[in-house]
């Protein structure tokens, strides 16, 4: 008979990723069936009530406070588990970090440490980002919000504050930027150089720069506007900064442009600030290239083609991994970290006029049903798979059961998957993936791109030669591992 | 800028513009005029006999047998709970550590604030160990407070006015470079002091028996200064009081029962709430189960940037309570520097590349930062009579800053 | 559709940012790590999660 036990510590706050570790640390106790340890926001207590773990002391807890709550198997094991918590709580020091960095309470006493501090990286629950943004620009900080759920209206209230005081707001929502140099959010380690990036997407901006990168190329900026910056409710205030921040930058030759499919009064301005520029501009606007563009902009369908397009046809013309033909299953199945190389993946199919389904359909792909009965592409990281867990970014053990699901089907022929490495990722998401596969039974074929640099935190070679032992064949792009999975359908 | 800031920044100009100095020792009623008979001032916010604590209930019957109001301790309780009259020491511009009794036979310590023209008045301080402050009231402790009223208290009047009077704000300064922290820590403030005042005692003592029993009390006392401390904590703080818009606090105090605050926007408003226990070491013998609720006027020097705030000045004090690392002195400082207006340029932390001490505690960032004020403080035993029993360090209720905070917010027409 | 051109931005790109770091730990631990100027602020919620209380000092701010 198992047993739910909850513990609630008042006035406790600790970052999302502290206390996601140690769930998952928790939850693998023996005995251990389900574990969380949350912040007492409603939307969080709702979370535990959904996973069955939300017991009357968790309940009362309040946004302030932080609840432990499990499912064990019986009441000493649930005991033993609240116990190793509170001891992984109680030193926070082996979490490793907290020497590393001076930290102060509030961004008043932040900056009176650090004056000549220039911007803020904010990345706390959406509700308060906005709040905290306010506050950062008040000391005359440009501000990147990685978080997540701001309503949109805020993000464009804030965004046009910001631009009355000649500030940045990169976000929210924005994963990536690099800003001289200095990688900010989830970045990767790239050269500097002449190539500057606008980037609606984190992992756009990723494997963009990356694929310059490593043709020998480098980045001035890449500048982070957040995924609804085109929207007609935003109109595109960040993008536009960001094109006349670039046009005066002498560093900066060739702009490139990534972001979803545009409003069209928004493509029109966008557009415009572009026409009015000196500077060569490539457009990807995702998976549309029906637009009416200035003589000095090139039109870019998917990640790799812009990058094609401003390394010059030179790179353009990749090897393609040799993957042998599905002899079996004849699906695809796309596991994906990032948002943005799942809409790649669809775009190359649609391109190739196969019909793919996706939890986050492009134009011309469909919604996915509740049977897999076609080419799927799944982005891990949308917010049906990530309420209250890690972002397969933090914790690629996150796609450890949608792949067992995935290799476990008899339909499904070949995986696709993405590795993202850089700054703020997983240490080693290769040597993750092959512990999951050493020994396992698997009869589709999986292909995989790695997002990253050799001089990434986690080196992209050794990555590869982890995954290629693992028996993965590794394509040197994300368009190019949807183009294999193609070829291998003995497709194009 | 903003209206609260802007008064802010007038509460802390008027704390930092302060110039307090030691002028006199007179008579309580002198001081305070209004001090009538069988009444008494307490530290802390407002309190009736009903909800004393011990040792505040163990004080108030010592005191009454000193004023001569009851035979005995038995007959001073129901005196006490029948007929006294007890006000706060705020409300008449005194203070007191701990119990922090004041009644109108006592000699106060008069401190002006020469910029200002105010004065603030404290009495003298007892020595350690048993003593009326901790509630303490035996026949030794009475006998104490006799010399000091006939012996001591003049002759130390004396002294100072011959010396003209004794500045502060230079003293204090000195004091931080030698590791006080006003609060916890008064060693060398109180040797600079005598080693200051003793020619003025000797040139105006009429008695070398006299003379030696003071110096021998002064020099013997390591806390001596701390009422001095405390009385011009007063004198600097009460300038900024009553400010319009301005969310700075001007005075922290505790009865052992409760805990207040008073903020310079909402006037001489008391915002209270149970006082907390504080967390330090015992004298050999002595456990937390003996200790009282915190208590005292004494957080008056906190309020002006001293005590806890300057910590990192006095490494010596965090062994004393029990907090770890003399390393770690500065992290409370630190702390104490996200929640006020700004720091004092005249009292500076050498170790902290003489930064100033954070000054002018602000309800609006405390109840922000949920970082409550930290208090340097003494424990006193629970039962009446028994005295001090250990020294710590004790969080400010929140709840203080977060009605003050609700009820400053009206003021500002903001609900 | 606002079109105002308000002229330059204060300058975001002439040099590696300098960065206060507000909310997860990891991104100020990698910035340092590239030896990046960064002050962390260790944020909770403003007023321990107390809605009523943030709410005033959110009105109190523009005060």
């Amino acid at each position: 008979m198992s047993v739910i036990l909850n513990e609630v510590r008042r006035a406790t706050y600790l970052d999302s990723i502290v206390l996601m570790r140690i769930s998952r640390q928790i939850a693998a106790l023996p005995g251990i069936e389900e574990a969380g340890l949350i912040i007492g926001t409603p939307a969080n207590k709702e979370i535990l009530r959904d996973a069955g773990i939300l017991g009357p002391e968790g309940a009362t807890a309040e946004p302030g406070d932080l609840i432990l709550a499990l499912r064990a198997s019986d009441a000493r094991a649930g005991q033993a588990a609240l116990a190793a918590a509170t001891q992984l709580l109680d030193q926070p020091s082996a979490l490793g970090t907290t020497a590393a960095v001076e930290s102060s309470r509030t961004i008043r006493a932040a900056v009176q440490r650090l004056p000549a501090a220039n911007l803020a990286l904010i990345s706390v629950p959406g509700d308060f980002a906005v709040a905290e943004a306010r506050k950062a620009m008040e000391f005359g900080l440009h501000v990147m919000i990685f978080s997540d759920n701001v309503p949109i209206e805020d993000e464009a209230a804030l965004k046009r504050e910001a631009r009355e005081r000649r500030l940045f707001v990169m976000g929210p929502d924005c994963g990536t930027a690099i800003v001289a140099g200095g990688p900010l959010g989830f970045a990767n380690v790239v050269p500097r150089g002449d190539i500057g990036i606008i980037g609606a997407s984190g992992t756009g901006i990723q494997e963009v720069s990356c694929l310059i990168a490593r043709a020998g190329r480098g980045i001035s900026h890449a500048i982070g506007t957040g995924g609804r910056d085109l929207k007609a409710e935003v109109g595109a205030v960040t993008t536009l900064m960001a094109i006349d921040a670039l046009e005066a930058d002498d560093r900066t030759k060739h702009v490139v442009l990534i972001s979803k499919p545009p409003a069209a009064s928004v493509a029109r301005s966008v557009l415009d600030r572009v026409a009015k520029s000196s500077k060569p501009f490539t457009i990807c606007f995702l998976g549309a290239t029906d637009f009416a563009l200035p003589a000095n902009a090139r039109s870019a369908a998917t990640l790799k083609a812009a990058a094609d397009s401003v390394l010059g046809a030179s790179a353009a013309s990749p090897v393609k991994p040799p993957v042998r033909r599905l002899d079996g299953g004849r699906l695809v199945r796309g596991l994906f970290a990032g948002g943005t190389l799942c809409s790649e993946a669809q775009i190359v199919f649609r391109q190739a006029g196969l019909p793919v389904m996706s939890n986050v359909p492009v134009p011309g792909a469909s919604a996915m049903a509740g049977v897999h009965d076609g080419h799927v592409m799944i982005d891990l990281g949308d917010d049906e798979f990530t309420r209250g867990r890690p972002h397969p970014m933090f914790e690629p053990g996150v796609r450890d059961a949608p792949l067992a699901e995935a290799l476990a089907d008899p339909s499904v022929g070949l995986v696709l998957l993405d590795v993202v490495l850089g700054y703020g990722g997983h240490l080693d998401p290769a040597g993750h993936l092959a512990a999951f596969l050493a020994g396992r039974e698997r009869r589709a074929v999986i292909v995989a791109s790695v997002t990253g640099t050799d001089a990434d935190p986690q080196p992209r070679d050794a990555q590869v030669r982890t995954l290629v032992e693992a028996g993965v064949v590794v394509a040197d792009s994300n368009a190019g591992a949807a183009e294999a999975a193609i070829a291998a359908l003995g497709v194009s | 800028m903003k209206t609260i800031d802007q008064a802010n920044q007038e509460a802390l100009r008027r704390i930092l513009a302060g110039d307090p100095v030691l002028v006199d020792v007179v008579p309580a009623t002198e001081a305070i005029p209004d001090l009538a008979d069988r009444m008494i001032l307490h530290a802390g916010p407002p309190i009736g006999w009903d909800r004393m604590c011990g040792p505040m209930r163990g004080a108030v019957m010592g005191i009454a047998v000193f004023e001569g109001w009851a035979e005995n301790l038995d007959a001073a309780a129901k005196a006490a709970a029948a007929s006294f009259a007890f006000h706060p020491n705020h409300h008449f511009g005194a203070v007191g550590p701990m119990t922090g009794l004041t009644t109108q036979s006592q000699p106060l310590m008069v401190v002006e604030n020469k910029a200002f023209g105010n004065r603030a008045y404290c009495a003298i301080n007892e020595g350690l160990g048993k003593v009326m402050r901790f509630g303490g009231n035996d026949a030794e402790v009475l006998n104490r407070l006799r010399w000091i009223r006939e012996v001591l208290g003049p002759a130390l009047g004396r002294a100072i006015r011959e010396s003209g009077g004794i500045a502060l704000k230079p003293l204090i300064a000195r004091g931080l470079t030698m590791g006080d922290e006003m609060h916890q820590r008064n060693v060398a403030c109180s040797s600079l002091l005598l080693r200051q005042l003793a020619p003025f005692l000797a040139r105006t003592s009429k008695d070398a028996g006299e003379l030696v029993a003071c110096l021998d009390f002064i020099g013997r006392n390591d806390q001596f200064f701390l009422n001095i401390a405390m009385a011009m904590g007063k004198a600097l703080a009460d300038p900024a009081r009553g400010i319009k818009a301005s969310s700075v606090v001007t005075a922290m105090s505790r009865n052992g029962t409760d805990f207040g605050i008073r903020v310079s926007g909402t006037g001489d408003r008391w915002f209270t709430a149970p006082v907390e226990m504080p967390v330090g070491i015992y004298f050999p013998g002595f456990s937390e189960k003996d200790a009282n609720p915190d208590m005292g006027d004494s957080a008056i020097v906190e309020t002006v940037g001293l005590g806890a705030f300057a910590m990192a000045a006095a490494p010596a004090v965090v062994g004393y309570i029990g907090a770890g690392r003399a390393s770690e002195a500065a992290v409370f400082t630190r702390s104490m520097a996200e929640i006020v207006v700004g720091s004092n340029p005249a009292w500076t932390i050498p170790a902290m590349d003489f930064a100033g001490v954070p000054t002018g505690i602000d309800i609006r960032l405390v109840v922000e930062t949920g970082l409550a004020p930290t208090i340097n403080t003494g424990i006193a035993h629970r039962e009446p009579g028994v005295g001090q029993v250990g020294a710590g360090i004790v969080k400010a209720p929140l709840k203080c800053f977060q009605d003050a905070l609700v009820a400053f917010a009206q003021t500002m027409g903001v609900e | 559709m606002d079109e105002k051109d308000d002229g330059a931005s204060h300058d975001l790109l002439g040099a590696p940012p300098r960065v206060i770091n507000i909310g997860l730990e990891i991104f100020a631990v990698n910035l340092a790590s590239q030896g990046a100027e960064v002050a962390h602020v260790r944020w909770s919620p403003p007023a321990g999660g107390n809605s009523h209380l943030a709410g005033l000092l959110e009105k109190l701010q523009g005060r």
